[in-house]
């Protein structure tokens, strides 16, 4: 298979973006203010005459225009340099040295801060006459108020008549995605004006318009690499290392610039999974049909407004979509604070409100005995109808999922007595694959080319560590009946894709791919006139060569995927201690391309769901920075954990896209915490509403499970 | 300013000290070794592992300065052209278990140290996973790649 894709390859150390450092690059780190909230002044001449410093780069270099990194951001509130420091960790400046050693450590010097009010939580955020988070949109600190489904008199209507009400709130916490390779960015300008950037930034079509745009530069002019990049899982979204290296190697005159960044900064300032608190309220008939469903979510915000409202909106809508009721109502709120923004993390809002409204489908179905299976399929979207949300024909089919988990159940229900308790518990998932929708239709370009007996694809989808590459190869490979050594991959954002994210990588740019080397196998037989092998004597015919096509697949809708998990577990009821013992994740997510690369995904998934369901999360301190950044820090699920995941497809083809495929890579990790909740509260009783289930967490709940509770109230 | 020389994948080179606490993996890096990866600086991914005199350590917390002179450095790049660090990725290119791949020389040159002293990997798929213990993948949490590589031998990459 070609560089880039194969394990081989990756186990000799292949070039991320900090191997292709040029020889004679100079080094910058950013200078980061204490914060909360402060005016800063960076004082440029001291700085400027430590040994080893060539330039210093504050307030004075941005290029002075509002951006967002993401470019549906409800507002543009962000400069790569700031004067006013919103959240700890905020850039305020930039250092560049001869050596890596002189910039960390000017870097690491204290800025001159002047201290505004700040607001580090919630209530802070939300009080009456709360200071303004960002004092450029000083009105309001809530970001955005969304709305979605039916009107709030209509589903307050419902509820008031259904039999039963439900009414309970969830919490989650924020957490870092930590991807192994920290976030950098190269950059230099030649005599002419034109600019090279090399960086991981994980949207490098979009990153590109953006540096376009903010350096004043035609978009010609830029020339963007994208390297392989060492993980991502969203965290690579929110991205302006590259603007900072442009921004730096002009201001010494073109020499290249590399901007390094290290673990504990990026932990702390990289924008992370939001903190939500999600309130579902739910009635329902006695024999468990809902009636009405309101889900009103709240999400801890930084002071930019980044991702958190498309977040809020997609983890909505996943949350209405997988239950028709006569009224379903969503409402989010975005709150800014002077803390680390939130931002993109693979399930992008569905983790949270999935453990919510997954959570509390357990305690209804406990309520009225019922088993969770038969309520969820009593109540569950059917293959065939249309999606309330989009209203496209839905394609997934959760009653197959449902079954399937079913059937590889491995224990009975739990309630047992002793220390150590058993039980299982499911969640069912949606997801989307892509970003076909009220803002447009979405579609991917790739083109493909011989050149000296090879073949080259090209795409603006960076490999992030999901085996993007690796599936086109084998597309490509598989239509052509190429050996796969002769397809290489090269990512170039000038193709128009957005790039990957929102699970669209094998629907969009993977149906693409096909789509060109069809393109070219029709042009090779109008070459040929004929129907000669392609491949001879290990190469591609080079009568082919400087043969190329290029496609675009647009997307005809957002191809729903839906999903199933199952957790069994044990917890220790004197210690609180909650031990996973097998997971099942089953999935509808079209057909599968590669059953290795799937399963990688899944387990993958499943490891970051159980991290945010038992250990991960950041804690802030008083003055909101992160209390602990390192990775050790992080309680990420080890290598060495003893623990079956079991992945199941129901390999159902698509009828949108040649490839019959749809999106894997955000599902699997959306129903593991509330699946593991609903299991906890199968082995012991006890609810766990609020994430991280931390021993602590699990002793309280256990403890006032055996008090009465009142959950179920007359309508 | 001190110089320390070290045998680097078989080539003697000559590097600068001049920062007591400067690591052992920035030093590999600036001098061209980038197979050596940087993830945490702290020793808690496992990226950066290389081995030193046979043994495998977490390049980014063993400064430069501790390293005797002459001592034998061997990175991934290297390994990858012996005869266990073959039979490792002809391994890995039968099943393809790695993701990003950053974790993955880190984990060549923890496999090579141990193919060396046993002659194969551990059968046991939980030594297996234990060998791999101190390499964090976020992609896939190494399972597949102990799947692939349990009980590897050194001579061909075969099964024993």
């Amino acid at each position: 298979m070609s560089r880039h894709t194969t394990s081989a390859a990756k186990a000799g150390g292949l070039d991320y973006v900090l191997d292709l450092t040029p020889p004679d690059a100079l080094y910058a780190r950013l200078i980061r203010a204490r914060g909360p909230h402060s005016l800063v002044s960076v004082d440029r001449d001291s700085l400027r005459a430590r040994p080893g410093v060539v330039a210093v780069l504050d307030h004075a270099d941005d290029p002075g225009r509002w951006f967002s990194t993401n470019p549906v951001a409800v507002r543009e509130d962000m400069q790569v340099f700031s004067d006013e420091a919103r959240h700890p960790g905020d850039v305020v400046g930039a250092v560049v040295a001869e050596t890596r050693r002189a910039a960390r450590s000017a870097a690491a010097l204290p800025v001159t801060e002047r201290e505004l009010a700040a607001a580090v939580s919630l209530d802070e955020a939300l009080a009456a006459g709360a200071p303004p988070v960002h004092t450029a949109f000083g009105d309001t600190n809530v970001l955005a108020m969304l709305e979605f489904g039916a009107p709030e008199d209509v589903v307050h209507e419902q509820l008031a008549a259904s039999e039963l009400v439900f009414d309970h709130t969830y919490t989650t916490a924020a957490a870092s995605h930590n991807f192994l390779e920290p976030p950098a960015a190269i950059a230099s300008w030649d005599g002419e004006g034109d600019c090279r950037v090399v960086s991981n930034a994980q949207l490098p079509h979009l990153n590109r318009e953006l540096l376009a745009a903010l350096l004043g530069v035609d978009l010609e002019r830029l020339e963007y690499v994208s390297p392989p990049i060492g993980g991502s899982f969203g965290g690579k979204e929110d991205f302006a290392l590259d603007l900072v290296a442009a921004l730096c190697s002009r201001a010494v005159g073109g020499r290249p610039v590399v901007v390094e960044s290290d673990r504990r900064e990026t932990t702390a300032t990289v924008p992370t999974r939001h903190a939500m608190h999600v309130r579902v309220r739910s009635g329902c008939s006695a024999d468990g049909r809902l009636t009405a469903r309101l889900i009103e979510a709240t999400a801890e915000c930084g002071p930019y407004a980044g991702h958190s409202s498309t977040v809020m909106a997609n983890g909505l809508s996943i949350g209405m979509t997988l239950y028709p009721a006569p009224a379903v109502r969503g409402v989010g709120r975005c709150v800014a604070l002077n803390r680390v923004p939130g931002g993109a993390y693979r399930g992008y809002g569905g983790t949270q409100v999935l453990f919510a409204v997954e959570s509390q489908l357990d305690e209804i179905a406990g309520a009225l005995a019922l088993d969770p299976f038969t309520l969820r399929k009593r109540n569950a979207l059917q293959a065939g109808a249309r999606d309330p949300a989009w209203g496209w024909p839905v394609s997934f089919d959760l009653d197959t999922c449902l079954d399937r988990c079913r059937t590889a159940l491995g224990m009975p229900g739990g309630r047992g007595e002793g220390r150590y308790r058993r039980g299982w518990g499911i969640a069912a998932l949606g997801n989307i694959s892509g970003l076909t929708g009220p803002m447009g239709t979405d579609s991917a370009e790739v083109s493909c080319s011989v050149d000296e007996g090879r073949l080259t694809i090209t795409t603006a989808s960076a490999d992030i560590g999901q085996g993007l590459h690796a599936a086109l190869v084998q597309v490509a490979a598989a239509e052509l009946e190429l050996p796969p050594e002769l397809v290489d991959v090269v990512c170039d954002p000038r193709l128009a894709d957005l790039g990957t994210a929102a699970s669209r990588g094998s629907y969009l740019t993977a149906n693409a791919a096909l789509a060109a080397v069809q393109g070219l196998r029709a042009a090779a037989a109008e070459r040929h006139a004929g129907d000669r092998p392609l491949v001879s004597r290990g190469r591609l015919d080079p009568a082919l060569d400087g043969l190329s096509a290029t496609r675009t697949f647009a997307a005809p809708d957002n191809g729903l995927v839906a999903g199933t998990q199952l957790v069994e577990v044990e917890v220790d009821c004197e210690t609180g201690r909650v031990r996973p013992l097998r997971v099942v994740s089953v999935h509808d997510s079209g057909r599968v391309l590669s059953a290795t690369r799937a399963q990688g995904q899944v387990r993958g998934g499943v490891l970051h769901g159980l991290g945010m369901a038992l250990a991960e999360q950041l804690s802030f301190d008083e003055s909101g920075a992160v209390v602990d950044p390192t990775l050790l820090g992080q309680g990420l699920p080890p290598a060495d954990w003893e623990l079956p995941i079991e992945a199941l497809f129901v390999d159902d083809p698509h009828p949108n896209g040649g490839l019959g495929v749809k999106g894997l890579g955000e599902a699997p990790a959306m129903g593991i915490m509330p699946a593991l909740a609903n299991a906890i509260c199968d082995a012991t009783g006890a609810r766990l509403r609020s994430a991280p289930f931390t021993p602590e967490r699990v002793l309280a709940a256990i403890v006032a499970a055996r008090e009465p509770a009142e959950s179920v109230r007359p309508a | 300013m001190a110089e320390l020389t070290l045998s680097v994948d078989g080539e003697e080179r000559r590097l600068e000290v001049d920062d007591p606490f400067a690591s052992l993996a920035w030093a590999l890096r600036d001098d061209g070794h980038t197979a050596v990866k940087i993830g945490c600086e702290e020793g808690a991914c496992g990226s950066c592992v290389v081995l030193v005199d046979g043994e495998p350590v977490p390049s980014c917390v063993v400064p430069l300065a501790t390293l005797p002179s002459g001592a034998r450095v061997e990175t991934a790049r290297g390994l990858a052209e012996t005869t266990p660090g073959r039979a490792i990725t002809a391994a890995l290119a039968r099943a393809e278990p790695l993701q990003c791949g950053f974790c993955g020389p880190g984990i060549l040159a923890s496999c090579v140290a141990h193919l060396r002293d046993h002659g194969t990997l551990p059968d046991d798929p939980a030594a297996m996973r234990e060998l791999l213990s101190s390499h964090l993948c976020r992609c896939t949490g190494q399972a597949a790649v102990a799947d692939t590589l349990v009980g590897v031998a050194a001579e061909n990459g075969a099964r024993p």
